[in-house]
Formats: structure tokens, sequence, C-alpha cells
């Protein structure tokens, strides 16, 4: 599966605070959606919700 | 849970479902867990709510978070360019001094759209439809509130189920990585790439829920890290990731602290 030319999925951090998540990320798949998740800090409110609720957020669709 | 109720001829007319996430401090725990509240609404019997009890808990995503199915191979990429799988039960991990992120308590909540159903020519479901996820949690001066989407159409408008929640998951790794390993002073080097098979059968997936069936699955998890072996080893990169909430869900599930799927009076 690693031998595909690209990921399904792809998770990179922006800044300290936050993780851009791409889904679909293949040329030709459906998709791609993109989605900013949050890392709390005790400097700034998260921009999007942690990671764990993504999945959650999953989870209940 | 639409689709299966669909090929049960069960008359479920609506659904909801809710969790209420927490904080678990304990030693050894993932991070947080989950109570979940499933609604059904619609003349259902007593067996066809057991049934449907048993998709809530055998759904893919449940699976995966609950019951282990995910078989997850690991590789490392350096930005010099050496690449090496971490091998299962490297010994003499090194203890990481990085905290990890709180969990912060939270609720999310489903609704179905019934009107996104899809049926074909003959009146035969295709695709299942949406749903709207309402995402609540607090945050450091306020509680936040974001809306997903997720689902099954035709026009892939939204996000499926299953790689929604392997996003969660490829989110969650980042973030701890990018907490955990000592060398990622600029975390725009580091990144975490899933690859899997095209998607899985989905009639299949319901019938594997709906009869209580866990069906493994393999994925590879790349994690490209800046500097070389010498600088982050592989037994490093391993520690972090053992503390990874939803890695560590994923192999030992433990997330989900209470069930209950209600018919509404």
């Amino acid at each position: 599966m690693a031998d595909q030319a690209q990921p399904n999925i792809v998770a990179r951090p922006v800044g300290r605070e936050s993780v851009l998540t791409v889904i679909g990320a293949p040329a030709g798949a459906r998709g791609p959606w993109s989605f900013v998740t949050g890392i709390s800090n005790p400097g700034s409110d998260m921009v999007g919700p942690p990671p764990q609720y993504l999945s959650v957020a999953a989870w209940a669709a | 849970m639409v689709g299966v109720a669909y090929r049960g001829n069960i008359a479920l007319e609506d659904i909801t479902v809710d969790f209420e996430v927490e904080p678990v401090e304990l030693p050894n725990a993932i991070g947080f867990g989950v109570r979940e509240l499933v609604t059904l609404k619609g003349r259902i019997t007593e067996s066809e709510r057991v049934r449907l009890e048993r998709t809530s808990r055998f759904c893919p995503v449940g699976q995966a978070l609950t019951k282990g199915s995910m078989q997850v191979e690991d590789e490392v990429r350096w930005a010099s360019g050496e690449v090496a799988a971490i091998p299962a039960g490297l010994e003499s991990l090194p203890r990481l001094d990085g905290a990890l992120p709180a969990i912060p308590s939270g609720s999310v909540h489903g609704q179905y759209l019934l009107d996104t159903k899809e049926y074909d020519d003959a009146g035969k479901m295709e695709h299942e439809g949406e749903a709207k996820i309402a995402v609540s949690c607090e945050n450091l001066t306020r509680t936040s509130r974001w809306t997903l989407l997720g689902g099954h159409s035709s026009d892939g408008w939204v996000p499926p189920p299953f790689p929604l929640a392997h996003g969660g998951w490829a989110a969650s790794t980042a973030s701890t990585l990018s907490r955990l390993l000592p060398q990622v002073d600029d975390p725009d080097g580091l990144s975490v790439e899933l690859y899997m098979a095209a998607g899985g059968n989905r009639g299949e997936s319901q019938s594997n829920a709906a009869e209580g069936i866990v069906a493994h699955r393999q994925v590879v998890r790349r994690i490209t890290v800046p500097g070389s072996p010498s600088t982050t080893s592989i037994e490093t990169v391993q520690a972090a990731l053992q503390r990874d909430p939803i890695s560590l869900a994923y192999l030992n599930g433990g997330v989900l602290l209470h069930d209950e799927v209600v018919v509404a009076s």
C-alpha cells in the first residue's frame, strides 16, 4: 500500500497549535476534504476541535 | 445503522447520537473516554433494537476505536533520506520528557439528515445519506463549537465516516509527535501519511456490523521527521507513538466508557 504514488490521508502541523489534515488526497479519488484541528495550549484558543474529536465525530456519522 | 435498518426492513424513521467526551487521567489511560447514547425513532421491536445496538458497537469506526480492528504498519522517513519500518515490540524505549496536551471535556452530537438518502430508479437505496455533526468543547477562553458533515453520498460532498476517523488519527499522531519528538523545532518538517487499500464494500461492512463480526483492515502509516536517525532515533519515534491517544485506542480499545441504544417513545 505504501507503494501507492500518493497517500490517502496526509496530516501536517501548522505552527505549534494546529494540524492540517487532508482526506482523499490522491488525484482522482473522492475528496479532497481538509480539516484544521487544534492542539490545546496555554497561549491561545484552539482554532479547530482537537484531533480526537474528529474521530468521535466520524463515529457519530 | 441506517443501511442495516434498510436492509433488515426495520422501520427506523430517524436517529441521533450523542457522545460525551471526558478527559481520563488514570495511569496508562489513553487520555480520554466517551459515553455514547444512540436514540432511535420509529416502530422498532426489542429484537430490532438489539440488532441495531450490535450494529452500533461493531460499525467500522467503532471497531477501529474499541476492538483493535486496525492492523498498522509503521514506517519512518527521515529528512536525511533514510527509511525504516518500525518493528513491533521494540524494547528499551526512551522516556520522553514532553507533555501531551490535555483533551478537553465536550460533546459530539450527530443528527441524521433524512432527506439526503439517495435511491435508484427502482426505488432501492443507493446511499445512506449524511449526518450533521455538532462538536463542542472547552477552549482556553470560552466554549467553542464546530459543525462537520459526514456520511455516504454519490457526489462525495462529504467524507465517509471511516476515512474521517482516520483523518482524526493522522491529526492526533501529528499533534503527539510535534509535542514529544525532541528534535522537532520546526514542526513544518513533520508529516503523517496514511496508505490504505481502496474503499471497502459498504454492504459487507454493514453486514459485519449487524452480525457483530470484527473485520481487520490494514493501513500503512508513514511518518516523516526532521533530522536523521542519529538525531531522532526510531526508538524515540516509537516511544512517542505509544503515547498517542488514538493510536492507543486503535491498539487497546478503552475509549468507550458507556454506551446505550434507546428507542424514543
